[in-house]
């Protein structure tokens, strides 16, 4: 009886394990080739207003029902910004399934809301690629959305010339999900290929 | 054709006097649309010389301002921060390319496409000059 009972709370206890390690293991983020996936920890957004290159409100209904890729950066940035929309492009075009690109939209938003007009968003981002999205908002309206998903941005300190200035900023691409929530991250440096790879299997399992 | 074609390109590769210089290669320059007036560009660089040669400065008709900057990535920030005489050791080459070391071309005194070649003079520390030319690129 005693090794019966010894056996009973032996598989209990395992089971348990095996149940507490699912459960942990499951609001862990995953890793990706490319990124970090949080699956059923997706994190949901406070509403924002963002304002679009062609001067139209973008915010969380606008950006529902696809897949968000979200970079920031400022038109003023001469490398780490037309490198990583270059990637994008070419991470956007080497998605052969096309059912699965239409559900890809690429969103470079400025921090320098100052000196990225609309204007100069939508020819900026559209000569990368013709679907991608340019889009800012004053800065306390940006760092409602930025605050939360962990993108970090501050204007350098301005000497001389004030028209000319740096603005240094996280260089992850947020991933959010159809229903707006923060669902992933792909940190620097970006590889296109891995995170098309990435993006498939995520949006052919959801 | 090929002679003249030969002469020019000696003329703009191979720096005036005896003293040494860099060997410049890949030379090229961002494409953006003109609404923006920042550029990057970038190249390779050697020193095949006996002695250590600093970039001192950048010039060129085509842009107000050039500088040497550096891409640096400090807890996931990316920031760009100016380099002062980028120095280049007997044997050593240095890479300008995306993400990392590149010039900071300011503010384009005309208009910049795919395929224009632009004229860039080098000045180094040892009181030389180079003038090169840089493929506006994709």
């Amino acid at each position: 009886m005693k090794k019966a009972h010894l056996l009973i709370i032996a598989v209990l206890a395992l089971s348990a394990g095996f149940i507490v390690s699912w459960i942990v293991s499951d609001s862990k983020p995953v890793k990706l080739e490319a990124g970090l996936w949080f699956g059923d920890q997706a994190k949901i957004l406070p509403d924002f207003q963002l304002l679009d290159h062609n001067n139209q409100t973008l915010g969380k209904s606008e950006l529902s029902g696809k897949w968000s890729l979200m970079f920031f950066g400022y038109t003023h940035c001469p490398d780490i910004c037309p490198t990583s929309l270059q990637t994008l492009s070419d991470m956007l075009n080497s998605i052969d399934d096309i059912d699965v690109r239409r559900k890809v939209q690429i969103i470079f938003i400025s921090v320098d809301p100052d000196r990225d007009t609309p204007t100069i968003l939508k020819t900026y981002v559209q000569y990368f690629h013709p679907d991608l999205i340019g889009a800012s908002a004053p800065l306390s309206e940006l760092n409602r959305l930025t605050s939360v998903i962990g993108i970090a941005h501050s204007r350098d300190k301005i000497t001389g010339n004030q028209r000319v200035y740096g603005v240094s900023h996280s260089s992850a691409i947020v991933l959010l999900n159809p229903e707006v929530e923060f669902a992933g991250l792909f940190g620097a440096p970006h590889d296109g290929h891995a995170m098309a790879r990435d993006l498939v299997k995520i949006i052919e399992r959801n | 054709m090929i002679k003249p074609l030969f002469f020019i390109a000696l003329f703009f590769f191979s720096a005036p006097g005896s003293a040494e210089s860099l060997q410049i290669t890949e030379a090229w320059i961002k494409n953006l649309p003109m609404v923006v007036p920042m550029r990057a560009g970038y190249m390779n660089i050697t020193n095949n010389g006996s002695s250590k040669i600093a970039i001192e400065s950048l010039a060129s008709e085509s842009f107000e301002k050039i500088e040497i900057h550096q891409s640096i990535e400090i807890d996931g920030m990316m920031s760009m921060q100016p380099i002062h005489g980028l120095a280049v050791l007997p044997g050593e080459s240095i890479q300008l390319e995306p993400g990392g070391y590149h010039l900071m071309m300011m503010n384009p005194l005309q208009d910049l496409k795919l395929g224009d070649k632009i004229i860039v003079t080098l000045r180094y520390d040892n009181q030389t000059t180079q003038t090169i030319i840089m493929v506006v690129r994709k």
